[in-house]
């Protein structure tokens, strides 16, 4: 679905060049669920834009669902494939009301006039808000418009959908509304990435990939990634309090036959420690 | 968060929804015509009339359209007392420093403020019926006839009804960040001129910068749903229903009668 | 007592669609050096009840005193309120706006008659504190800098005027894992040092690490109040009412679950882990 090959990118600022991405390397294969991991420039979102062909190509080879992303005739058919949903819910809004904004992408895509309404309603009853096409997006909660958002771009019926970051403004109850959405269409079979820098998040994807200095440092299944300190420490990002309290356990001289990444199995793990 | 537009679209199903938005615009300015050429007591209570009927018809609450005349409450009141004591100098009631009150001034102070209130009435009637994307096809399509200059038209009609949706907001975060800088000290409230002057920067460029960094955020989110400047919004086709010629002709019809008759 | 509330209760102008955040008959004090976390729902009223110790909103009944003064009485000289309450806002760092970060962070300051040096050795400080270098920052723009450095730039300008009472709203919402670390660190040293604190945060682990008390707001009404450990491990309560509930307590919840005994008010970490390895070595025996 995705192929990135040594994806370089750099920007420049008051005189300085910054790298943002360097060597990145990644392949996202159909129906996966993905999560890019990393601290604030860390490079992440510099490649998620670049799925989307937001950013000039600078070094290095990408394909989305086999199209060039370097190539200019593709950008249309890329961002139709590839749909975007970003981090302030509230900039990312045409209309004050939620259908018409539903329909803005649809109208962009060319999507027969007729065939809109379906799909407007078909969208927003996948991310749970049916009822809300006369209610203006400004005014609902930060969960509410993200799913709003995220219907936003499913009504063009991307392949698939690259979140940047979608739950780092909204409060524990939007992020559990949006991360439920995530995980839906996922059991749905969109291919999804997700960039956060929530670690949490990442124990619901199918692979996690850390990025650290503009590259993928590790990347494999999250019992695998998120288990171990030394890639943790090295991207500067703190365990799940799960994995936390393992090694802490084991250092006491507690030792757990695995190192768990629910709490449910943390607990489960405890009490069969003997 | 005090500080609310008026005039926000209200979703609903009315005739006055219905009607095709261009034409609506148009009859509008139609009616902006015969409110301002309007000089006559029966020019007004036909107007009057016309707007009590739009407001049946349209089917909203009295509140939507009367709020934000009673903000400007005092607005009014101030151009009623300026007209009253400044518009004619001759045959005043009282002569007193620079107040010049006459009867001349008080017709005319009920004039303006007649039609003040008219357009501000009739306006939010527009906005408050028409949603915002469909504002911007109206503007699309009346200012087509620019496109013979090589102006980039749907890009600027898409420009204005953005630019509408985020007045809220900036209003919201204007008054977040005159809150954050009160609370470090600055001093908005004084009455030393050099104090206020020196108040606007703390508050004009945390503004300014948010203004920019959300058109960008707002651009790149746009650009990834697939608009491209110059085509996209502007294939929308506008079906004319009977009762847009109806609107239109009736509306027609009463500038006609303000210019020529009354 | 710095901080007391009186029966305050705030209403927005009506008719705005944005009615949400009033407060309604709401009475708190909050003594020196507390460390309070304040939690709700959005739209509860945490960040009206904030402005309004702040001083930046007036209550419409009730009275807000700080020090044992009446913050919206005539004769209160509200420079004072400036001086000892510093409020950080959401995303502070968009209330940057001089064009050196010593400028900046010297705003605070103007108006509190300091002589040049003073000043100068307020900002070196506020700048050492939040982790800076004076002299490498200090000419340079603060708009060049990331959104994290940013914000504790903001961060500094607030502490400069060295307020005894410290009011944040959702201070670590956008850091990245290792700058709320070292966020929070910054506030238990202020803490150590006097600082009464007043934090909103979404976030049930950053307020059971480091909050003494927890202050719970509902639709504009107290819903609970009390120390951390006891308002913050009633689990199911908190979850019915829509409030983040902090992994320690859930952990500690799953295992009194399986039938174990727990101390009470097991919110943080290191109790669980304490217990947890007490656990561990009894099953082991």
């Amino acid at each position: 679905m995705i192929q990135a090959k040594d994806l370089t990118y750099s920007y420049r600022f008051e005189g300085s060049k910054y790298k943002t991405l360097d060597g990145f390397t990644l392949s996202v294969r159909s129906g996966e669920f993905v999560v890019i991991l990393g601290h604030n420039g860390s490079g992440k979102t510099t490649f998620a834009r670049h799925c989307n062909a937001l950013l000039p190509m600078q070094g290095g080879s990408l394909t989305v669902s086999g199209m060039d992303v370097g190539n200019k005739s593709c950008l249309w058919d890329i961002r139709r494939t590839c749909g975007m949903v970003f981090q302030n819910p509230d900039n990312q809004f045409v209309s004050s009301v939620v259908e018409e904004d539903l329909a803005f992408g649809l109208r962009n895509f060319g999507v027969p006039e007729a065939e809109i309404p379906l799909r407007i309603e078909k969208a927003l009853e996948t991310v749970g808000m049916s009822g809300f096409e006369k209610r203006s997006p400004h005014l609902l909660s930060g969960g509410q418009k993200q799913r709003i958002a995220i219907a936003g771009v499913l009504a063009v019926e991307p392949e698939i959908l690259v979140l940047d970051e979608v739950t780092a403004m909204l409060d524990p109850q939007g992020r559990r509304e949006v991360l439920s959405t995530v995980q839906r269409l996922h059991e749905e079979g969109k291919t999804i990435v997700m960039i956060s820098h929530y670690i949490e998040e990442a124990v619901l994807a199918d692979r996690v990939v850390m990025v650290h200095d503009g590259r993928v440092v590790d990347e494999g299944p999250p019992a695998e990634i998120l288990t171990d300190m030394d890639v943790l420490r090295r991207v500067g990002m703190l365990p799940p309090v799960t994995v936390q309290a393992y090694y802490d356990l084991k250092a006491a001289g507690v030792k757990l036959d695995l190192c768990p990444l629910t709490m449910e199995a943390l607990v489960e793990e405890l009490c069969r420690s003997h | 968060m005090s500080v609310l537009p008026t005039g926000l679209y209200q979703p609903g199903q009315s005739v006055l929804h219905r009607l095709c938005p261009w034409v609506k615009v148009l009859c509008l300015l139609l009616l902006l015509v015969a409110v301002v050429t309007t000089s006559t007591i029966w020019g007004y209570v036909l107007l009057a009339v016309l707007c009590a009927c739009l407001i049946v018809l349209s089917k909203l609450q009295l509140q939507d359209v009367f709020s934000s005349a009673w903000r400007l409450r005092w607005f009014f009141a101030l151009i009623f007392l300026m007209n009253v004591c400044f518009f004619s100098p001759d045959d005043p009631w009282v002569e007193w420093w620079i107040f010049t009150p006459s009867y001349a001034g008080l017709l005319q102070a009920v004039h303006v403020v007649l039609r003040v209130f008219l357009l501000l009435v009739m306006s939010n009637l527009l906005t408050a019926t028409t949603a915002p994307l469909a504002m911007t096809d109206a503007f699309h399509v009346l200012l087509s006839p620019l496109k013979l200059l090589r102006l980039p038209v749907g890009q600027i009609a898409m420009i204005l009804s953005v630019a509408m949706q985020f007045i809220p907001t900036l209003f919201e975060e204007a008054d977040a960040i005159q809150k954050a800088q009160t609370a470090r000290g600055a001093r908005f409230d004084s009455r030393k001129l050099t104090e206020k002057a020196a108040a606007v920067l703390p508050l004009a460029v945390p503004i300014f910068l948010a203004a920019f960094k959300r058109a960008d955020e707002l651009s790149l989110a746009m650009e990834a749903r697939g608009y491209r400047a110059g085509s996209g919004m502007g294939g929308r086709s506008q079906h004319l229903a009977w009762r847009d010629g109806a609107a239109f002709v009736l509306c027609a019809a009463l500038c006609a009668v303000q210019l020529f008759i009354l | 007592m710095p901080i007391t509330l009186n029966h305050v209760s705030y209403t927005y102008a009506p008719g705005t669609a944005y009615a949400t955040g009033a407060l309604n008959d709401v009475s708190l004090t909050i003594s020196d050096g507390e460390f309070v976390g304040i939690m709700g729902k959005t739209g509860c009223g945490k960040s009206t009840l904030i402005q309004l110790i702040a001083g930046l909103l007036t209550p419409t009944s009730g009275t807000v005193e700080v020090d044992g003064r009446d913050i919206n009485s005539p004769s209160y000289d509200r420079s004072l309120l400036r001086r000892r309450v510093g409020v950080v806002f959401q995303h502070p760092e968009h209330q940057l706006f001089e064009t050196t970060v010593e400028r900046d962070v010297a705003f605070g300051l103007k108006h509190l008659g300091l002589s040049k040096e003073e000043k100068q050795q307020a900002v070196r400080q506020a700048l050492e504190a939040v982790g800076f270098e004076y002299e490498t920052v200090k000419n340079q723009s603060p708009l060049s800098f990331s959104g994290g450095e940013k914000r504790r730039f903001a961060i500094a300008g607030v502490l400069a005027v060295k307020p005894g009472i410290l009011i944040l709203d959702e201070p670590i919402a956008g850091l990245d894992p290792l700058g709320r670390q070292s966020f929070l660190a910054l506030l238990d040293r202020l803490h150590e040092a006097g600082t009464t604190i007043l934090m909103i945060s979404h976030n049930a682990d950053a307020i059971a690490e480091h909050a003494q008390r927890v202050v719970v707001l509902e639709q504009g009404s107290l819903l609970m109040d009390g120390e951390a450990g006891q308002v913050l491990s009633e689990n199911t309560f908190l979850k019915e009412h829509g409030i983040g509930v902090g992994q320690a307590a859930q952990i500690a919840a799953l295992l009194e679950a399986k039938g174990i005994a727990m101390e009470p008010g097991t919110v943080r970490y290191d109790d669980l882990l304490r217990q947890m390895i007490a656990i561990g070595r009894r099953l082991q025996q």
